[in-house]
């Protein structure tokens, strides 16, 4: 069932893009965890994230494992206790953009409403992004903040002053149409 | 008994330090040296791709956060940042297995050319559209 799913997102992904639509493969997203004990932070450059001009789409995948911490120890601790990767290896953003005008160049506010999948359990995001179109490419990067609550992670008391209730989520992510506009 | 509690509170001192030192040893342990680490699975790009579509659960059980030699063709060499990303494969929009690179990797990088056949090493974390392979060097 699962490999039918999987094949019909990515034949239903080939249709969508010969339609002339943008995507990354390399899109950047961070996170930022900020405590009177310490401050955290994570990056991850593998961020798949596709729009669709057509319909105002916005779907972002993220592979939890893909995130690198300063330390080695806090790593680990993200994927093994917290967040669970192997049992949770991905995270996903379906939403759709408003407010934009894809002809248009320089910034534009937009407005960003779907909802987040993490760590088995999901909650809505609304929030504001800078929306950037050139002939080729659509850039869309903004932040919004995230409760650990609603996500279901368990944080151990030991520690449950290290971590923020609220974390900081930026997104920078750069889209190319595809297939290439010459 | 003086020279006893001399000798206890040595003790006692030492075990402190040892257990001080541990702890920030381990909060400061370094990231995985890939070059150093042991390859746990030796594979081709198809075969790796292939397993993926097949059944993603299992093939995450079998080589999420496994060290990975993948053997296959250069389709396409791009960079993000200063780190570089190789993708071995047909060169189809997805079904890659998407390698990316140290920071240090980029003199390396610089010599080869799509087409060429190497093996990349580094540590899988997942699929998504193609396989990625994260901290990668160039064997």
């Amino acid at each position: 069932m699962k490999t039918i799913l999987i094949m019909a997102f990515l034949f239903g992904l080939q249709i969508s893009f010969a339609q002339g639509k943008y995507f990354t493969k390399s899109g950047h997203i961070d996170f930022f965890s900020h405590s009177p004990l310490e401050d955290i932070k994570a990056n991850n450059d593998q961020v798949l994230s596709i729009i669709d001009t057509s319909n105002d789409e916005v779907v972002i995948y993220v592979l939890m494992k893909s995130f690198m911490f300063k330390k080695a120890l806090m790593q680990e601790h993200f994927n093994e206790n917290y967040v669970e990767s192997d049992k949770f290896p991905k995270s996903i953003f379906k939403g759709t953009m408003a407010g934009y005008d894809v002809t248009k160049s320089g910034d534009q506010e937009v407005t960003l409403k779907g909802s987040l999948s993490l760590h088995g359990k999901t909650a809505p995001v609304d929030t504001k992004a800078i929306f950037n179109s050139s002939n080729s490419s659509i850039r869309l990067k903004g932040s919004f903040m995230v409760t650990v609550a609603d996500f279901a992670i368990p944080i151990p008391r030991t520690v449950v002053d290290n971590i923020a209730k609220e974390i900081k989520v930026t997104f920078d992510l750069t889209h190319e149409s595809y297939p290439k506009k010459q | 008994m003086k020279s006893n509690k001399k000798t206890y509170l040595f003790i006692g001192l030492f075990l402190i330090f040892l257990g001080l030192s541990f702890g920030i040893f381990k909060y400061n342990k370094p990231h995985l040296n890939i070059a150093k680490s042991k390859t746990t699975v030796h594979i081709n790009d198809t075969s790796l791709v292939e397993a993926f579509h097949a059944n993603e659960t299992l093939a995450n059980a079998k080589y999420l956060d496994q060290i990975i030699e993948v053997k296959g063709r250069i389709s396409e060499i791009t960079k993000n940042h200063s780190s570089p990303i190789i993708s071995l494969g047909k060169g189809d929009l997805f079904g890659n297995v998407v390698c990316h690179l140290s920071p240090q990797e980029i003199l390396k990088v610089n010599q080869l050319e799509i087409g060429k056949t190497i093996i990349i090493k580094g540590i899988c974390t997942g699929f998504l559209m193609d396989v990625t392979i994260s901290n990668a060097i160039i064997q």
